[in-house]
Protein backbone atom coordinates (compact mmCIF):
# COMPACT_ATOMS: atom_id res chain seq x y z
CA UNK A 1 0.00 0.00 0.00
CA UNK A 2 2.89 2.19 1.13
CA UNK A 3 4.39 1.94 -2.66
CA UNK A 4 1.29 2.72 -4.02
CA UNK A 5 1.14 5.94 -2.30
CA UNK A 6 4.84 7.05 -3.08
CA UNK A 7 3.89 5.78 -6.78
CA UNK A 8 0.67 8.46 -6.28
CA UNK A 9 2.78 11.51 -4.56
CA UNK A 10 5.16 11.11 -7.39
CA UNK A 11 3.18 10.76 -10.41
CA UNK A 12 1.15 14.71 -8.49
CA UNK A 13 4.64 15.90 -8.31
CA UNK A 14 5.70 14.97 -11.99
CA UNK A 15 2.24 16.14 -13.25
CA UNK A 16 2.74 19.75 -11.03
CA UNK A 17 6.02 19.97 -12.56
CA UNK A 18 5.24 19.54 -16.11
CA UNK A 19 2.01 22.12 -15.88
CA UNK A 20 4.55 24.34 -14.06
CA UNK A 21 6.71 23.82 -16.71
CA UNK A 22 3.99 24.14 -19.55
CA UNK A 23 3.21 27.31 -18.29
CA UNK A 24 6.35 28.76 -19.04
CA UNK A 25 6.19 28.21 -22.22
CA UNK A 26 4.96 31.31 -24.18
CA UNK A 27 5.77 29.61 -27.74
CA UNK A 28 2.63 29.99 -30.30
CA UNK A 29 0.09 27.72 -31.55
CA UNK A 30 -0.72 30.57 -34.59
CA UNK A 31 2.33 32.23 -34.63
CA UNK A 32 5.65 30.94 -36.19
CA UNK A 33 7.51 34.05 -37.08
CA UNK A 34 7.76 37.66 -37.11
CA UNK A 35 9.88 40.19 -38.91
CA UNK A 36 11.23 43.70 -38.68
CA UNK A 37 13.09 45.30 -41.18
CA UNK A 38 14.85 48.88 -41.87
CA UNK A 39 15.89 49.60 -45.03
CA UNK A 40 18.25 52.09 -47.25
CA UNK A 41 14.98 53.36 -48.33
CA UNK A 42 14.38 54.98 -44.77
CA UNK A 43 11.23 52.05 -44.94
CA UNK A 44 10.21 49.84 -42.67
CA UNK A 45 8.87 46.49 -43.39
CA UNK A 46 6.74 43.91 -40.65
CA UNK A 47 5.93 40.72 -41.71
CA UNK A 48 3.77 38.27 -39.53
CA UNK A 49 3.36 34.62 -40.61
CA UNK A 50 1.37 32.02 -39.42
CA UNK A 51 1.23 28.38 -39.13
CA UNK A 52 -2.88 28.81 -39.84
CA UNK A 53 -5.21 30.97 -41.96
CA UNK A 54 -6.40 33.30 -39.71
CA UNK A 55 -9.15 36.10 -40.02
CA UNK A 56 -7.32 39.11 -38.72
CA UNK A 57 -3.38 39.44 -38.49
CA UNK A 58 -1.13 41.95 -39.07
CA UNK A 59 0.85 45.04 -37.22
CA UNK A 60 -0.58 46.60 -34.39
CA UNK A 61 2.45 49.11 -33.70
CA UNK A 62 6.06 50.07 -34.14
CA UNK A 63 8.75 52.11 -32.26
CA UNK A 64 11.99 53.51 -33.84
CA UNK A 65 15.20 53.79 -31.81
CA UNK A 66 18.55 55.76 -32.31
CA UNK A 67 21.07 53.60 -31.74
CA UNK A 68 21.72 53.39 -27.89
CA UNK A 69 18.16 53.00 -27.41
CA UNK A 70 17.03 56.55 -27.52
CA UNK A 71 13.07 56.65 -29.01
CA UNK A 72 12.72 58.47 -32.04
CA UNK A 73 9.69 58.01 -33.02
CA UNK A 74 6.06 55.55 -32.39
CA UNK A 75 3.14 54.92 -33.93
CA UNK A 76 -0.04 52.75 -33.77
CA UNK A 77 -0.63 50.72 -37.35
CA UNK A 78 -3.32 48.43 -36.87
CA UNK A 79 -2.62 47.33 -40.41
CA UNK A 80 -4.30 43.80 -40.32
CA UNK A 81 -5.22 41.41 -43.30
CA UNK A 82 -6.45 38.11 -43.68
CA UNK A 83 -4.42 34.33 -44.24
CA UNK A 84 -1.34 33.30 -42.94
CA UNK A 85 1.55 35.92 -44.03
CA UNK A 86 0.63 39.80 -43.71
CA UNK A 87 3.49 42.79 -44.78
CA UNK A 88 2.78 46.37 -43.60
CA UNK A 89 5.62 48.90 -44.53
CA UNK A 90 6.02 52.69 -42.84
CA UNK A 91 8.01 55.35 -44.36
CA UNK A 92 10.30 56.53 -41.39
CA UNK A 93 12.15 59.37 -43.59
CA UNK A 94 10.87 62.10 -41.84
CA UNK A 95 12.81 60.87 -38.31
CA UNK A 96 15.71 59.26 -39.67
CA UNK A 97 18.26 61.81 -39.96
CA UNK A 98 21.63 61.09 -42.07
CA UNK A 99 24.98 60.26 -40.34
CA UNK A 100 22.83 58.36 -37.39
CA UNK A 101 22.18 54.95 -36.68
CA UNK A 102 18.54 52.94 -36.03
CA UNK A 103 16.55 50.32 -35.51
CA UNK A 104 13.03 49.61 -35.13
CA UNK A 105 10.59 47.47 -33.22
CA UNK A 106 7.39 45.95 -33.77
CA UNK A 107 4.69 43.79 -32.45
CA UNK A 108 2.12 41.75 -33.98
CA UNK A 109 -1.02 40.36 -33.96
CA UNK A 110 -2.84 37.08 -34.74
CA UNK A 111 -6.04 36.00 -34.07
CA UNK A 112 -5.72 36.31 -30.60
CA UNK A 113 -1.89 35.92 -30.40
CA UNK A 114 1.21 38.26 -30.34
CA UNK A 115 4.55 38.34 -30.83
CA UNK A 116 7.08 40.76 -31.16
CA UNK A 117 10.51 41.30 -33.62
CA UNK A 118 13.31 44.16 -33.58
CA UNK A 119 15.19 45.00 -36.74
CA UNK A 120 19.36 45.09 -37.39
CA UNK A 121 20.62 48.58 -36.36
CA UNK A 122 21.04 50.71 -39.97
CA UNK A 123 23.64 53.86 -40.25
CA UNK A 124 22.23 56.89 -42.65
CA UNK B 1 22.40 41.85 -7.72
CA UNK B 2 25.96 42.30 -7.19
CA UNK B 3 27.17 41.93 -10.57
CA UNK B 4 30.93 41.97 -9.79
CA UNK B 5 31.72 39.28 -7.85
CA UNK B 6 32.95 37.07 -10.28
CA UNK B 7 33.74 39.03 -12.88
CA UNK B 8 37.87 39.14 -14.25
CA UNK B 9 38.82 41.96 -12.05
CA UNK B 10 40.46 44.34 -14.28
CA UNK B 11 37.11 44.60 -16.48
CA UNK B 12 33.72 46.31 -14.98
CA UNK B 13 30.69 45.18 -15.81
CA UNK B 14 29.90 49.32 -17.48
CA UNK B 15 32.67 48.63 -19.71
CA UNK B 16 31.86 45.71 -21.13
CA UNK B 17 28.46 46.61 -21.68
CA UNK B 18 29.65 49.62 -23.61
CA UNK B 19 31.78 47.28 -25.55
CA UNK B 20 29.16 46.27 -27.58
CA UNK B 21 28.92 50.13 -29.22
CA UNK B 22 32.30 50.84 -28.87
CA UNK B 23 35.26 49.03 -31.02
CA UNK B 24 37.77 50.81 -29.09
CA UNK B 25 36.51 49.85 -26.00
CA UNK B 26 35.89 46.56 -27.50
CA UNK B 27 39.22 45.88 -28.50
CA UNK B 28 40.89 46.18 -25.37
CA UNK B 29 39.32 42.86 -23.99
CA UNK B 30 40.77 39.59 -24.14
CA UNK B 31 39.30 36.37 -25.81
CA UNK B 32 39.95 34.83 -22.47
CA UNK B 33 38.63 37.82 -20.08
CA UNK B 34 35.42 37.08 -22.15
CA UNK B 35 35.85 33.23 -21.75
CA UNK B 36 35.98 33.63 -17.98
CA UNK B 37 33.56 35.70 -17.48
CA UNK B 38 31.25 33.47 -19.32
CA UNK B 39 31.84 30.72 -17.29
CA UNK B 40 31.51 32.63 -14.11
CA UNK B 41 28.41 33.12 -14.94
CA UNK B 42 27.33 29.82 -16.23
CA UNK B 43 28.83 28.82 -12.69
CA UNK B 44 26.04 30.79 -11.06
CA UNK B 45 22.76 29.28 -10.58
CA UNK B 46 20.60 30.37 -13.51
CA UNK B 47 17.65 32.90 -11.63
CA UNK B 48 21.87 34.41 -10.22
CA UNK B 49 23.20 34.90 -14.20
CA UNK B 50 23.31 38.43 -15.39
CA UNK B 51 21.70 37.40 -18.57
CA UNK B 52 22.50 41.23 -20.11
CA UNK B 53 26.41 40.99 -19.19
CA UNK B 54 26.27 37.45 -20.17
CA UNK B 55 24.84 38.45 -23.95
CA UNK B 56 27.41 41.20 -24.11
CA UNK B 57 30.21 38.85 -23.61
CA UNK B 58 28.63 36.14 -25.85
CA UNK B 59 28.48 39.16 -28.37
CA UNK B 60 31.76 39.85 -28.21
CA UNK B 61 32.97 37.11 -28.32
CA UNK B 62 30.93 35.65 -31.32
CA UNK B 63 32.55 39.06 -32.89
CA UNK B 64 36.10 38.00 -32.47
CA UNK B 65 35.37 34.33 -33.62
CA UNK B 66 34.28 35.94 -37.15
CA UNK B 67 37.49 36.94 -37.96
CA UNK B 68 39.09 33.70 -36.72
CA UNK B 69 40.59 30.80 -39.25
CA UNK B 70 38.99 27.08 -39.31
CA UNK B 71 41.60 25.95 -37.00
CA UNK B 72 41.79 29.03 -34.36
CA UNK B 73 37.95 28.59 -34.35
CA UNK B 74 38.33 24.73 -33.91
CA UNK B 75 40.95 25.39 -31.08
CA UNK B 76 38.58 28.36 -29.21
CA UNK B 77 35.81 25.78 -29.38
CA UNK B 78 37.34 23.22 -27.50
CA UNK B 79 38.32 25.40 -24.89
CA UNK B 80 35.07 26.92 -24.22
CA UNK B 81 33.65 23.32 -24.04
CA UNK B 82 36.56 22.19 -21.89
CA UNK B 83 35.81 25.13 -19.44
CA UNK B 84 32.32 25.27 -19.53
CA UNK B 85 32.56 21.03 -18.41
CA UNK B 86 35.27 22.07 -15.77
CA UNK B 87 32.28 24.91 -14.59
CA UNK B 88 29.46 22.06 -14.37
CA UNK B 89 32.10 19.76 -12.67
CA UNK B 90 32.72 22.11 -9.69
CA UNK B 91 29.10 23.10 -9.83
CA UNK B 92 28.19 19.22 -9.48
CA UNK B 93 30.74 18.70 -7.05
CA UNK B 94 29.40 21.53 -4.85
CA UNK B 95 27.91 19.90 -2.47
CA UNK B 96 23.58 20.17 -2.91
CA UNK B 97 23.14 18.00 -5.59
CA UNK B 98 23.94 14.53 -6.75
CA UNK B 99 21.70 14.49 -9.89
CA UNK B 100 23.01 14.61 -13.28
CA UNK B 101 23.18 18.38 -13.96
CA UNK B 102 20.49 18.17 -17.21
CA UNK B 103 19.34 21.46 -16.84
CA UNK B 104 22.83 22.86 -16.70
CA UNK B 105 23.81 21.05 -19.57
CA UNK B 106 21.22 22.02 -21.82
CA UNK B 107 22.20 25.69 -20.69
CA UNK B 108 25.86 25.16 -21.58
CA UNK B 109 24.49 23.63 -24.78
CA UNK B 110 22.11 26.56 -25.86
CA UNK B 111 25.28 28.75 -24.80
CA UNK B 112 27.52 26.80 -27.05
CA UNK B 113 25.49 26.94 -29.85
CA UNK B 114 24.89 30.54 -29.71
CA UNK B 115 28.51 31.49 -29.15
CA UNK B 116 29.12 29.14 -32.36
CA UNK B 117 26.21 29.07 -33.96
CA UNK B 118 26.38 32.13 -36.38
CA UNK B 119 29.88 31.15 -37.05
CA UNK B 120 28.67 27.81 -37.73
CA UNK B 121 26.40 28.23 -40.76
CA UNK B 122 28.72 29.54 -43.41
CA UNK B 123 30.07 32.82 -41.43
CA UNK B 124 27.61 34.68 -42.78
CA UNK B 125 27.03 38.09 -41.80
CA UNK B 126 24.44 37.96 -39.49
CA UNK B 127 23.80 37.02 -36.13
CA UNK B 128 21.43 34.10 -34.23
CA UNK B 129 20.63 33.08 -30.78
CA UNK B 130 17.28 32.66 -28.19
CA UNK B 131 15.62 35.77 -26.51
CA UNK B 132 16.37 35.98 -22.85
CA UNK B 133 13.57 33.57 -22.28
CA UNK B 134 14.25 31.49 -24.68
CA UNK B 135 11.18 31.48 -26.32
CA UNK B 136 12.58 32.46 -29.36
CA UNK B 137 15.13 32.19 -31.76
CA UNK B 138 16.27 35.42 -32.99
CA UNK B 139 18.11 36.21 -36.36
CA UNK B 140 19.45 39.82 -37.14
CA UNK B 141 21.09 40.71 -40.28
CA UNK B 142 23.45 42.80 -38.73
CA UNK B 143 24.11 42.15 -35.03
CA UNK B 144 22.45 45.01 -33.35
CA UNK B 145 24.65 48.02 -32.06
CA UNK B 146 27.26 46.87 -35.04
CA UNK B 147 27.07 49.20 -38.24
CA UNK B 148 25.82 48.52 -41.48
CA UNK B 149 26.97 50.99 -43.82
CA UNK B 150 23.84 51.52 -46.43
CA UNK B 151 23.65 54.30 -49.21
CA UNK B 152 20.56 56.27 -48.14
CA UNK B 153 19.49 56.66 -52.15
CA UNK B 154 20.33 53.47 -53.02
CA UNK B 155 17.38 51.42 -55.42
CA UNK B 156 14.35 51.18 -53.63
CA UNK B 157 12.43 48.14 -54.89
CA UNK B 158 8.48 48.10 -55.05
CA UNK B 159 6.97 45.77 -52.49
CA UNK B 160 4.45 43.37 -54.21
CA UNK B 161 2.34 40.06 -52.90
CA UNK B 162 0.18 37.32 -54.78
CA UNK B 163 -1.30 34.26 -53.97
CA UNK B 164 -1.32 31.26 -56.16
CA UNK B 165 -2.41 27.60 -56.50
CA UNK B 166 0.56 26.30 -58.18
CA UNK B 167 3.81 26.36 -57.79
CA UNK B 168 4.62 27.13 -61.61
CA UNK B 169 3.79 30.77 -60.94
CA UNK B 170 6.41 31.59 -59.19
CA UNK B 171 8.82 31.86 -61.29
CA UNK B 172 7.55 33.63 -63.61
CA UNK B 173 6.74 36.58 -60.62
CA UNK B 174 9.78 36.58 -58.69
CA UNK B 175 11.97 36.08 -62.15
CA UNK B 176 13.81 33.35 -61.07
CA UNK B 177 13.28 29.59 -60.20
CA UNK B 178 13.36 28.60 -56.35
CA UNK B 179 14.07 24.89 -55.33
CA UNK B 180 11.67 23.25 -53.33
CA UNK B 181 11.84 19.89 -51.56
CA UNK B 182 11.36 16.94 -53.48
CA UNK B 183 10.05 14.72 -51.02
CA UNK B 184 6.73 15.59 -48.81
CA UNK B 185 4.67 12.75 -46.65
CA UNK B 186 1.96 11.37 -48.60
CA UNK B 187 -1.32 13.16 -49.62
CA UNK B 188 -0.59 16.26 -48.81
CA UNK B 189 -2.24 18.72 -50.80
CA UNK B 190 -0.60 22.55 -51.47
CA UNK B 191 -3.72 24.90 -50.81
CA UNK B 192 -2.03 28.23 -51.13
CA UNK B 193 1.24 29.82 -52.25
CA UNK B 194 1.85 33.41 -51.08
CA UNK B 195 4.69 35.71 -52.61
CA UNK B 196 5.61 38.72 -51.23
CA UNK B 197 8.65 41.27 -52.49
CA UNK B 198 9.79 43.90 -50.51
CA UNK B 199 13.12 46.07 -50.34
CA UNK B 200 15.10 43.77 -48.60
CA UNK B 201 13.99 40.34 -49.42
CA UNK B 202 11.75 37.43 -51.56
CA UNK B 203 9.60 35.77 -49.47
CA UNK B 204 7.69 32.37 -50.79
CA UNK B 205 5.27 30.90 -48.45
CA UNK B 206 3.57 27.22 -49.58
CA UNK B 207 1.10 25.81 -46.82
CA UNK B 208 0.42 22.08 -47.19
CA UNK B 209 -2.24 19.87 -45.55
CA UNK B 210 -3.40 16.53 -45.67
CA UNK B 211 -5.84 14.61 -42.38
CA UNK B 212 -2.74 13.87 -40.23
CA UNK B 213 -0.97 17.85 -40.67
CA UNK B 214 -0.07 20.58 -42.31
CA UNK B 215 3.57 21.51 -43.67
CA UNK B 216 4.64 25.07 -44.05
CA UNK B 217 7.63 25.92 -46.56
CA UNK B 218 8.59 29.45 -46.12
CA UNK B 219 11.89 30.38 -48.53
CA UNK B 220 12.99 33.69 -48.11
CA UNK B 221 15.61 35.46 -50.52
CA UNK B 222 17.19 37.77 -49.36
CA UNK B 223 18.64 40.84 -51.29
CA UNK B 224 20.05 42.78 -48.34
CA UNK B 225 20.04 40.65 -44.83
CA UNK B 226 21.35 44.79 -43.04
CA UNK B 227 18.39 45.81 -40.80
CA UNK B 228 16.53 42.61 -40.68
CA UNK B 229 15.37 41.30 -37.73
CA UNK B 230 13.53 38.19 -37.31
CA UNK B 231 11.87 36.47 -33.92
CA UNK B 232 11.23 32.56 -34.91
CA UNK B 233 8.87 31.17 -32.02
CA UNK B 234 9.78 28.43 -30.16
CA UNK B 235 9.59 26.92 -26.26
CA UNK B 236 13.15 26.88 -25.20
CA UNK B 237 14.67 24.08 -26.73
CA UNK B 238 16.73 24.52 -30.11
CA UNK B 239 19.60 22.00 -31.52
CA UNK B 240 21.59 21.67 -34.68
CA UNK B 241 20.59 19.14 -36.70
CA UNK B 242 23.04 17.96 -39.57
CA UNK B 243 21.62 17.26 -42.82
CA UNK B 244 23.58 14.55 -45.72
CA UNK B 245 24.63 17.53 -46.93
CA UNK B 246 26.64 18.23 -44.15
CA UNK B 247 24.36 21.61 -43.84
CA UNK B 248 23.54 22.46 -40.37
CA UNK B 249 19.38 23.20 -39.97
CA UNK B 250 18.48 24.33 -36.47
CA UNK B 251 15.64 22.71 -34.97
CA UNK B 252 12.83 23.51 -32.53
CA UNK B 253 9.49 22.95 -31.28
CA UNK B 254 6.82 25.30 -31.61
CA UNK B 255 3.87 24.05 -29.40
CA UNK B 256 2.03 21.70 -31.69
CA UNK B 257 4.70 21.65 -34.69
CA UNK B 258 8.40 21.21 -35.12
CA UNK B 259 10.51 23.43 -37.01
CA UNK B 260 13.60 23.54 -38.65
CA UNK B 261 15.80 26.53 -40.34
CA UNK B 262 18.42 26.65 -42.91
CA UNK B 263 20.28 29.82 -43.44
CA UNK B 264 23.25 30.79 -45.98
CA UNK B 265 24.22 34.75 -46.72
CA UNK B 266 21.04 35.67 -48.94
CA UNK B 267 18.64 32.63 -48.48
CA UNK B 268 16.66 31.18 -45.36
CA UNK B 269 14.80 27.61 -45.72
CA UNK B 270 12.04 27.62 -43.00
CA UNK B 271 9.77 24.45 -42.76
CA UNK B 272 6.96 24.22 -40.09
CA UNK B 273 5.55 20.83 -39.88
CA UNK B 274 2.37 20.22 -37.53
CA UNK B 275 1.24 16.41 -37.11
CA UNK B 276 4.31 15.36 -38.22
CA UNK B 277 7.94 14.32 -36.20
CA UNK B 278 11.42 15.72 -36.69
CA UNK B 279 12.55 12.79 -38.46
CA UNK B 280 10.20 13.78 -41.06
CA UNK B 281 11.00 17.23 -41.08
CA UNK B 282 14.57 16.60 -41.70
CA UNK B 283 13.84 14.09 -44.80
CA UNK B 284 11.84 16.65 -45.88
CA UNK B 285 14.70 19.11 -45.79
CA UNK B 286 17.22 16.47 -47.13
CA UNK B 287 15.31 16.54 -50.66
CA UNK B 288 15.74 19.93 -50.94
CA UNK B 289 17.47 20.79 -54.24
CA UNK B 290 17.19 16.72 -55.04
CA UNK B 291 16.41 16.21 -58.39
Amino acid sequence: MKKYKLLAILLMIIGLSTAVAHGAVRASEIIYASTAALGASKTATFMVKTKVSCNQLGTTKYTLYKKGGTKVAAGILNDYGSGSLHASSVNLSPFIQSGNSYYVAAYFYADGETSSATSGTISY
Amino acid sequence: MPHDQNQSENISRDKLLHAQEDEHIANTISEDDLEKIIQAELGKQEAEVDVELLNACLRLHERIHKALSEWELARSQKKVHTGLIKTLYHKNNAGYTKRIPLRGLAFAASILLIIFGSVWMDRANFSTGSSKDQQQYIVVGIGQNEVGLVRADDIKRDSKSATFSNTKEIAPFLGYDIALPQWLPEDLELQVVTVVTTEQADTVMLTYKNLQGSVIIDVTHYSSREGTGIAFEQDERGKPVVLNSGATVYVADNLNSVWGLYQSKDLDYFIDASGFDERTLIKIFNTIGDN
